[in-house]
């Protein structure tokens, strides 16, 4: 049997009573109820049951004769729509700076499913519920709890898509709506509000365009102007970097007359251009004029041929080819302007190509006569070098053999020359002050002869006075003899000592300590110039020390020179641990890179090469 | 006398006896030349022709205890491996890659999550297999490359390692299950949900005692060169491995060229400016710019770095690292000091002063026997004239 579904009549209508005479036939009906709408049955007054996409049958013949029977009974079915529905309406509220802010709600409503039966009590007359009604019912009460308490929290400029402003409102509007509606069937699925846009936004957008704006002005001002300060600079850079090339290539004098005379030429230049621009204007000035006087004329001789009555055909003829020949002018004049314009460039260009060429030149001599110079000059300095080595070499030969010669002889004859140095200058003394004394004694002897009292006071003045000269010359002689004595004690010492005493004792350090430098020196078992070196270090150590006596310098070396031996033990101790042979152990040198091996080793270990088969 | 006697890493103990010594350059026992691990300074170790140090490489893997190795047909199985880190001179691996192939299938790789192994150390592994459809024994194969790094250099090897597993006949079992929903008023739904039941039975362990069974390793050359982690990876040498002791021979650099493997302590030959060993420097060889007659061209040298260029061999590959601020050119490329490491190739023409090419340059010819590269000509162009000083 087909089944007629059953579902709301009208799309705006939420729940709708069906009565009973939509099911009073003769035959049984079968009618269906979508899974998306729910029937509520109610018989007598009382719901049967409630069906989710269910069938069911009413009427027809077998019920009619039940009813007859049993008595009748009252049927009536309740549709609902059990899918969601939005609902929009506008919604006005104050913010907290004082701003009122307009916006669209969006509810998605349905009714619920678990107590579909309660939506009875929306229900007002019993036939039908709209959306609309249903969705007013919460829209009065939650307007001034819900929208007006949360937009109370914040400010204009911050309604735009703040998330915890609408869940805010969604749970609000849910929590009102459940207390307003929950048991009435009707459930909140979700809300949220699309806020319009209000004064304070459109002020900061405007606020923001005009920025926008005013930063576009801006980019393009300093895009221009930093155009226009690139232009300058470059300008400037290459003024500058000419300006700065001549005043580097000056290197002499010459390069000064030749930058001078550049700028003379281009002076020259300049003012010729100057003058031939000058004669240009003035050229062009006379056609001007020439051209003036002639219109003028021409205009007088057409008023008066047009006063006398001549043909203005003739006249006009003659103005054409005056124009004419006046513009031929003009152009031939522009002509040869160019013409001198261009010769002038042609030299220009000609004149800088040749100063180019020839600054290269002139720069490329320089270079290869610095080049060449410097080459000169490093020669010359290099062979003064060698000479002035060579006459140093030769100067300190000869210096040192004169002086090897010179002491050799001082040693050889140094005391018997000395000798005869310090007598010869003693007779010499004496004989000074025998003549003093003599010259002394006539003066006196003039004097006692030519005055009395005052003669006889010279006198006792001129006796003091040699006596205190003698005197001097005592201590004077005493001292001499001394100096001669410790020196010729020195030699006569010297020529029995050794180099080596010799160069201690010179350094003033006394003959005994000399000898035990000199044993220390010889145990060392070296040759002769490391003795000396080695004799050298000792008498600065003993200088050092203020050695004076043979018993220091003994102790000296007993503790020093023991250390030395010791540390040079201890560094060599281990002779042959790189070779790699054990000390002790018997070894074969390779032949081939000499290195030496342990006598077992077959291959040798630094070039492989076989030592034993 | 001390025989020698063949390890398995075909280093005579004769040779690590000899090599306590530092400088010593052969083995006076057996001749051979003494090719340090480039970690010699840590490890004391030598290497051989493959460039494999004992010491520092000895990876080990295991099957953890109560592993399955049987499995019926259409299972899968999982394998706990543990690799373990045995150096005893506390030097870490790093597992870079693993892969498992199953039978005759193509081999896949197993995503690592972790890569460093220090030494004494063991990490854990899960390898699962696919479904296992054949009835019978079925050849697992374990392949895993371990890398050893010192300093900027690195070494890596790769082993493997078989077990089988026994497929037997399956005990599975279907049943279909039936679950019935009903709804308010709406009739009833019927759903089947098939579950496939795995019949429970003795499932063979493979290590005896709770214990981990050890699997034996065998290095995977061949699956090294053919994968690029050892030897050149493209060119005419694809495929092919430069000994660790291959002859290096110096062509053109006068009488005492040094001629032969790179036996230092690290491994790394040194070229320069700065003097050769031999003369108190710390190359192995001085590089000079030459004119025709020999001369030094004082100005040219002075460009070139007292220790410009160090050569090696890494990974089968003769491998270059630039010292020198100049940088030099290896065929096309310019390299400077702080680039990566450079491999040279046969052929490659090593310009010491990229910016005077013609000056001095290294021309590199190998010559490979099955697969192997043992002796690596270096000549210097120009050449020096015969008789001078290098």
């Amino acid at each position: 049997m087909k089944s007629e579904q059953l579902i709301i009549s009208d799309p705006r209508l939420l729940a709708e009573f069906i009565g009973p005479e939509t099911f009073r036939s003769v035959f049984e009906t079968r009618y269906e109820v979508p899974p998306d709408h729910l029937g509520l049955l109610m018989r007598n007054g009382q719901f049967v049951e409630a069906y989710k996409g269910a069938h069911f049958s009413v009427g027809g013949l077998f019920n009619q004769l039940k009813g007859l029977v049993g008595g009748s009974s009252s049927i009536s079915l309740l549709i609902a729509d059990l899918k969601t529905f939005q609902y929009l309406y506008d919604v006005t509220a104050r913010t907290k700076d004082k701003v009122d802010v307009s916006g669209v709600v969006v509810l998605d409503l349905q009714i619920n499913p678990e107590k579909p039966q309660n939506i009875l009590g929306l229900m007002e007359q019993r036939r039908s519920l709209t959306k609309d009604e249903a969705a007013i019912r919460i829209r009065s009460h939650a307007w001034e709890r819900v929208f007006e308490a949360a937009l109370s929290r914040v400010n204009a400029n911050e309604v735009r898509g703040n998330k915890g402003l609408q869940d805010m409102i969604q749970a609000d509007l849910m929590k009102e709506c459940e207390r307003i509606a929950g048991d009435l069937g009707l459930m909140v699925r979700a809300a949220s509000v699309n806020w319009a846009i209000n004064e304070v936004e459109k002020q900061e957008a405007a606020r923001a365009a005009a920025i926008r704006e005013t930063d576009r002005l801006e980019f393009q001002f300093e895009t221009l102007k930093r155009d226009l300060e690139r232009e300058h600079e470059t300008t400037v850079f290459k003024m500058n970097n000419k300006t700065g090339i001549d005043k580097l290539s000056i290197n002499n004098l010459e390069d000064l007359r030749r930058l001078v005379l550049d700028r003379d030429t281009a002076f020259d230049d300049a003012r010729e251009t100057g003058r031939r621009i000058a004669e240009m204007k003035q050229m062009g000035h006379d056609i001007d004029k020439v051209k003036a006087a002639q219109l003028a004329k021409l205009e007088g001789d057409i008023r008066q041929a047009t006063h006398d009555g001549v043909d203005l055909k003739v006249v006009n003829e003659r103005k054409r080819v005056i124009e004419r020949n006046t513009e031929e002018l003009d152009r031939s004049h522009q002509l040869t302007l160019r013409s001198l314009e261009r010769d002038y460039d042609r030299e220009t260009r000609e004149l800088q190509r040749d100063e180019r060429r020839d600054d290269r030149e002139f720069d490329r001599e320089g270079r290869q006569l610095d080049r060449t110079e410097q080459r000169g000059n490093r020669l010359e300095d290099r062979e003064d070098l060698k000479t002035q080595r060579r006459e140093d070499r030769d100067y300190d030969r000869e210096t040192r053999e004169k002086e090897l010669g010179t002491r050799e002889k001082e040693r050889d004859f140094g005391f018997d020359g000395r000798k005869k140095e310090v007598d010869v200058a003693d007779k010499e003394e004496y004989a000074r002050l025998a003549r003093q004394r003599e010259t002394d004694k006539v003066a006196l002897d003039k004097l006692k002869g030519l005055a009395g009292l005052e003669a006889e006071q010279e006198r006792e003045r001129l006796t003091r006075r040699i006596r205190e000269a003698d005197a001097a010359h005592d201590r004077d002689m005493d001292q001499r003899k001394l100096e001669a004595q410790r020196e010729a004690d020195r030699l006569v010492l010297g020529a029995k000592m050794t180099p080596e005493q010799i160069l201690a004792v010179n350094a003033g350090l006394s003959p005994a300590v000399a000898k035990i430098l000199e044993e220390q020196a010889k145990a060392q078992g070296i040759d002769k110039n490391a003795q000396m070196d080695l004799m050298r270090q000792m008498v600065e150590q003993a200088n050092r020390a203020r050695v004076s006596s043979e018993e220091q310098a003994r102790a000296m070396f007993n503790s020093g020179m023991q250390g030395a031996v010791g540390v040079a033990a201890g560094a060599g101790g281990k002779a042959g641990a790189g070779g790699g042979a054990a000390p002790g152990e018997a070894t074969v040198e390779c032949p081939k890179c000499t290195r030496v091996n342990p006598a077992k080793a077959k291959f040798c270990v630094g070039c492989g090469e076989q030592l034993r088969r | 006398m001390v025989t020698p006697v063949a390890n398995p890493g075909g280093i005579a103990p004769c040779c690590y006896q000899h090599a306590v010594t530092a400088d010593a350059i052969f083995c006076g026992e057996c001749g051979k030349p003494l090719l340090r691990c480039m970690a010699h300074e840590e490890c004391g170790g030598l290497v051989g022709d493959d460039g494999c140090c004992n010491v520092c490489v000895r990876p080990q893997l295991y099957l953890d205890k109560d592993a399955v190795t049987e499995v019926k047909t259409g299972g899968v199985l999982v394998l706990p491996l543990v690799f373990y880190n045995a150096s005893g001179v506390g030097r870490p691996l790093f597992i870079t890659d693993v892969w498992v192939r199953e039978g005759e299938s193509a081999r896949r790789k197993v995503e690592l999550p972790w890569k460093r192994l220090d030494a004494g150390g063991s990490n854990r592994l899960s390898v699962q297999t696919g479904a296992l459809e054949r009835q019978g024994r079925h050849g697992i194969e374990i392949t895993f490359a371990a890398a050893t790094n010192y300093f900027m250099r690195e070494e890596r090897f790769c082993f493997t390692s078989s077990l089988s597993l026994e497929v037997e006949q399956g005990g599975s079992l279907v049943i279909n299950q039936t679950i019935n929903s009903s709804g308010v008023g709406a009739g009833s739904d019927t759903v089947y949900a098939p579950i496939r039941l795995e019949s429970q039975g003795e499932t063979r362990k493979a290590a005896v005692g709770g214990q981990a069974a050890e699997l034996g390793l065998q290095r995977a050359d061949n699956f090294e060169a053919a994968q690029g982690i050892r030897g050149y990876t493209e060119g005419p040498l694809k495929g092919v491995v430069v000994n660790r002791g291959a002859r290096i021979i110096w062509k053109g650099f006068g009488d005492e060229a040094p001629s032969g493997p790179i036996t230092t302590r690290d491994g790394i030959f040194a070229i320069g400016r700065g003097r050769s060993v031999r003369l108190g420097g710390d190359n192995q060889l001085q590089l000079l710019v030459t004119d025709a007659a020999g001369a030094v061209d004082e100005q040219l040298s002075q460009a070139i770095s007292r220790r410009h260029l160090e050569l090696f061999i890494q990974g089968g590959r003769l491998c270059a690292r630039v010292t020198g601020q100049a940088g030099v050119m290896i065929g096309d490329h310019k390299h400077g000091a702080d680039d990566a490491l450079a491999v040279i190739g046969n052929g490659d023409i090593v310009r010491v002063l990229p910016k005077y090419p013609e000056a001095l340059a290294l021309q590199i010819r190998m010559r490979a026997n099955y697969g192997q590269v043992e002796e690596i000509t270096v000549t210097r162009v120009p050449a020096m004239p015969e008789g001078m000083p290098r």
